[in-house]
C-alpha cells in the first residue's frame, strides 16, 4: 500500500493554500534522489535496462525507502512499471529530459528543484522517510547509473 | 504473516476452487469427451484447428464465460465494431502460438524440433487459459479488483511472483483441484502428457531453468515482447475499431529463431534485418492507445462503469450483481470471477425504473456518457507550472492511494462548483490515464551481422515515439454531467490552481466543448 499523507501547502504567488491529501508515489522519491544527485552529477544513464536494475538494488538496500516499486521478475532483468510511469511523469512535466542526438542520457531541468522544494521534500518528510536515508540512497545510485558530466 | 492475512488468503485460495468447480468440474454441464477435431474460422487468421482434447476444454463453462466479456471494454460505444471478445482473442491466441512454434521449428532440422509434441500441447493449454481469469469488461474491472483486500494480501504473501492480477487467477484456476483432475482425465483419455505447471507458469511470465539457465524462448511464446497473445490484440483490435494496421507478421516469423544471451539463457531472436514488424507492433500499440483506447468518450463510459462498482462496494446489500442466486460482494476480488458484462446489464432489466441501479445502467447501455469538463495535457497546462504538473500527473500511477486522491479531487471539484446536494462526487471524475509501456525493446534480443545479440532499443530509438506521445497524445480529463459541464469547468480550474498553483489555458476548455472555456493562466 502507497503510504499518503497530509501536506499543507502555502506557496507564494500560486494561490495554493488549501489543504489536501497527496500520496507519495514513486515520483516523489525519484524526485528527492535525482535531487542529491543533481548536486554532484549533470545528469544520469536512461537505458531503460540499466535504470530498472540500479532501482532493483536500491530496493534490496534500502526496502523502506522503495517500498511503493514492485518488481516483475521475468526474462532478462527485473522490472517496475511503477518506475516506468514516474520517468515518464518526470519527463513530461519537464523535470528530466532526454536531448536529442544524445539519448543515452536524462539531464536534469531546472523544475527538478522546485518539484522538490514545493512538494516531494514534505510528502517524504511526513511519510517519515528520513532525509539522510535519501541522500545516501542518492550517492548508491548516481554510482549505478552514472552519466558523463 | 499475521493470522488475519492467512485466513484471507485461506478463503481467497478457496473462492477460486469454488470457482473453478462451478465452471469446470460441474459434471453436469460436461459433455462426452470428444473424438474428433474441430474447424473454427476466424474473420482474422482463418481456419483454426483444434483438437479434440482442446474441444473438450474449450467446451467447458470457464472458457465459454469468455464469449461474455467484452476484449476491448466500452470501446464499442465509440467504435461499434469494437464488439469482439476475450473468447475470440482465445481461439486467436492459440493460432498466433502453433505459428509462433512452428516458425522456430522450421529453424531445426525436421526429426529434432525445438518444440518437442509436450511442450507445444502445454502451451496451447496455456494459450487456451491464458484470459480465463478476466472479469466483465477486462482490465477495467481488474483496475478495481487489484486494490481488494484478498488481492493485494495474496501478492504481499510472497508467495506468487508479481504479474497482473488475471493472469494469476488464470494460473490460479489451471492449477485448482478441479481443472486438475479434469486434465488427468483428458491425459488418460486422449494418452497424452498435458503439464499445467509448465502452462501456469508460462501464463504468468516464468521460465522454466535448465542446469541453472533460463529456457525463455517458451515462457516467449505466450508472455514475451512479441507474444502470441499481443499479436492477436493488436491486429483484433485495430481490425474491429476500424484502423487496421500493417504488420509484416511472415517476416517476423521468417526470422524468430531461438539464441544465447550472454548468461546462457535461451531466448527468441529477431534477424537485425527483420526488425521492421516488431516496430510496427508498437507503432500500432501507440495508435491503439491514442486512438481507440484513451478516446475521451471511451474513457468516460469506463468512469461510468467504476461508479457502478463503487455503489456496489458501498452498498453491497441494496447494489449488488446477481449470478444464479449469489449476490456478488465486489470488495472481494474472487467474486469479479463470476461477473461478466452480461451479468452486470442484465441487472439493469430486472430493476424497477425508480431503481438508482437502473438508471445508472441504461445511461451507459444507451450513451448516455458523462462529458469533458477540462483537458489535462501539455498542450493545455501553462507554461512554468512544472511541479503542479507533476503531482497531478503522478495520480495516473496505479494503487488505492492514487485512486483515492483522485476521488478526493473530484469531491474538491463538486464542492467548489456548489454542487453538493444536486449530483454526487460519483458523477464527477478526475481521470489520468497510465502511459503505453514499450518496455518490449528492451526485451527482444536482435542478431546482429556479427552473430551478436543486441536489444532492439540499441538499435531503434523508440523512446522518441512515447515522448510524442506523453507530448502530443495523452490526455487527462475531468468528466461531469452535460448539465453541469460550465460549473465543474470553473471549479476544477480553481481547485487545481489552489491544491497544485496550476494554471490552464483557454484551450483546456476549448477542446472539451464547454460553452464559455476560462483561463487561469496569465496571457
Amino acid at each position: 500500500m502507497i503510504p499518503s499523507v497530509k501536506c499543507d501547502q502555502d506557496i507564494e504567488g500560486t494561490g495554493m493554500g488549501e489543504t489536501m491529501r497527496m500520496p507519495m508515489t514513486a515520483e516523489d522519491i525519484i524526485v528527492c534522489i535525482f535531487y542529491h544527485i543533481k548536486k554532484d552529477q549533470a545528469k544520469i544513464t536512461a537505458d531503460r535496462e540499466t535504470l530498472h536494475r540500479a532501482f532493483y538494488k536500491m530496493k534490496q538496500a534500502h526496502p523502506n525507502l522503495m517500498n511503493v516499486f514492485s518488481f516483475r521478475e521475468r526474462e532478462h532483468f527485473p522490472e517496475s512499471t511503477q518506475l516506468d510511469q514516474a520517468l515518464s511523469n518526470l519527463d513530461a512535466a519537464g523535470l528530466i529530459s532526454r536531448q536529442n542526438l544524445a539519448p543515452r542520457y536524462y539531464r536534469f531541468e531546472r523544475p527538478l528543484a522546485g518539484s522538490y522544494d514545493k512538494f516531494s521534500k514534505s510528502i517524504l518528510a511526513d511519510a517519515g522517510i528520513d532525509e539522510e536515508e535519501i541522500k545516501v540512497a542518492a550517492k548508491e545510485f548516481g554510482q549505478l547509473a552514472r552519466g558523463r558530466r | 504473516m499475521t493470522a488475519t492475512s492467512a485466513n484471507i488468503l485461506e478463503s481467497f485460495y478457496k473462492d477460486i476452487d469454488e470457482f473453478a468447480k462451478e465452471f469446470a468440474g460441474n459434471k453436469e454441464y460436461r459433455r462426452p469427451l470428444p473424438k474428433e477435431p474441430k474447424i473454427i474460422h476466424d474473420p482474422l487468421w482463418g481456419t483454426i484447428k483444434l483438437e479434440p482434447w482442446e474441444v473438450a476444454l474449450l467446451d467447458l463453462p470457464l472458457l465459454q464465460r469468455l464469449r461474455q466479456v467484452h476484449q476491448t471494454s466500452l470501446v464499442s460505444y465509440v467504435f461499434p465494431g469494437c464488439n469482439h471478445n476475450r473468447f475470440e482473442h482465445t481461439l486467436g491466441v492459440v493460432q498466433q502460438a502453433q505459428r509462433l512454434i512452428d516458425a522456430v521449428n522450421r529453424q531445426y532440422p525436421l526429426h529434432r524440433p525445438l518444440f518437442k509434441p509436450k511442450a507445444i500441447r502445454s502451451l496451447r493449454l496455456a494459450a487456451l487459459f491464458h484470459d480465463c481469469g478476466h472479469s466483465c469488461f477486462s482490465h477495467i474491472s481488474e483496475d478495481l479488483y487489484e486494490s481488494c483486500t484478498d488481492m493485494t494480501t495474496f501478492f504481499e504473501s510472497g508467495h506468487f511472483p508479481k504479474c497482473h492480477p488475471h493472469e494469476a487467477f488464470s494460473a490460479l484456476i489451471l492449477k485448482s483441484e478441479p481443472v486438475k483432475q479434469l486434465i488427468e482425465e483428458i491425459n488418460e483419455f486422449y494418452k497424452i502428457d498435458l503439464d499445467i505447471e509448465m502452462a501456469s507458469n508460462w501464463i504468468i511470465g516464468k521460465s522454466a531453468e535448465n542446469a541453472g539457465k533460463k529456457e525463455h524462448y517458451e515462457t516467449q511464446v505466450i508472455n514475451g515482447p512479441f507474444d502470441a497473445d499481443k499479436l492477436d490484440y493488436i491486429f483484433r483490435d485495430a481490425h474491429y475499431s476500424g484502423l487496421p494496421v500493417g504488420l509484416d507478421l511472415d517476416r517476423l516469423w521468417s526470422s524468430c529463431k531461438v539464441g544465447k544471451t550472454t548468461d546462457g539463457d535461451r531466448v527468441l531472436t529477431l534477424h537485425q534485418a527483420s526488425v521492421t514488424p516488431l516496430e510496427q507492433i508498437l507503432f500500432s500499440k501507440i495508435n491503439l492507445f491514442a486512438i481507440v483506447y484513451q478516446h475521451p468518450k471511451v474513457r468516460a463510459a469506463e468512469k461510468m462503469f467504476q461508479a457502478i462498482i463503487e455503489d456496489a462496494k458501498g452498498k453491497p446489500d441494496s447494489i449488488h450483481f446477481t449470478i444464479s442466486g449469489r449476490n456478488l460482494d465486489l470488495n472481494r476480488a474472487t467474486d469479479y470471477l463470476w461477473l461478466t458484462d452480461e451479468v452486470f446489464f442484465a441487472e439493469a432489466l430486472s430493476r424497477s425504473q425508480n431503481d438508482p441501479l437502473h438508471k445508472s445502467l441504461h445511461d451507459i447501455r444507451y450513451r448516455r456518457l458523462l462529458v469533458r469538463a477540462l483537458t489535462i495535457s501539455h498542450d493545455t497546462v501553462a507554461a512554468r507550472c512544472n511541479a503542479g504538473f507533476m503531482q497531478l500527473r503522478k495520480l495516473n500511477q496505479r494503487g488505492a492511494s492514487t485512486y483515492q486522491a483522485k476521488r478526493e479531487l473530484a469531491s474538491e471539484i463538486l464542492q467548489a462548483a456548489h454542487l453538493e446536494g444536486t449530483i454526487g462526487v460519483r458523477d464527477i471524475w478526475v481521470d489520468l490515464p497510465s502511459d503505453p509501456s514499450f518496455g518490449e525493446a528492451d526485451r527482444t534480443f536482435v542478431r546482429t551481422a556479427s552473430q551478436t545479440l543486441r536489444k532492439v532499443s540499441d538499435l531503434f530509438p523508440i523512446h522518441y515515439w512515447s515522448e510524442l506521445f506523453k507530448n502530443y497524445k495523452w490526455r487527462g480529463h475531468v468528466f461531469c454531467p452535460q448539465k453541469y459541464q460550465q460549473q465543474i469547468h470553473e471549479a476544477a480550474l480553481q481547485v487545481f490552481k489552489e491544491q497544485y498553483g496550476l494554471k490552464f489555458k483557454k484551450s483546456a476548455g476549448e477542446t472539451s466543448h464547454v460553452p464559455k472555456p476560462k483561463s487561469t493562466a496569465r496571457l
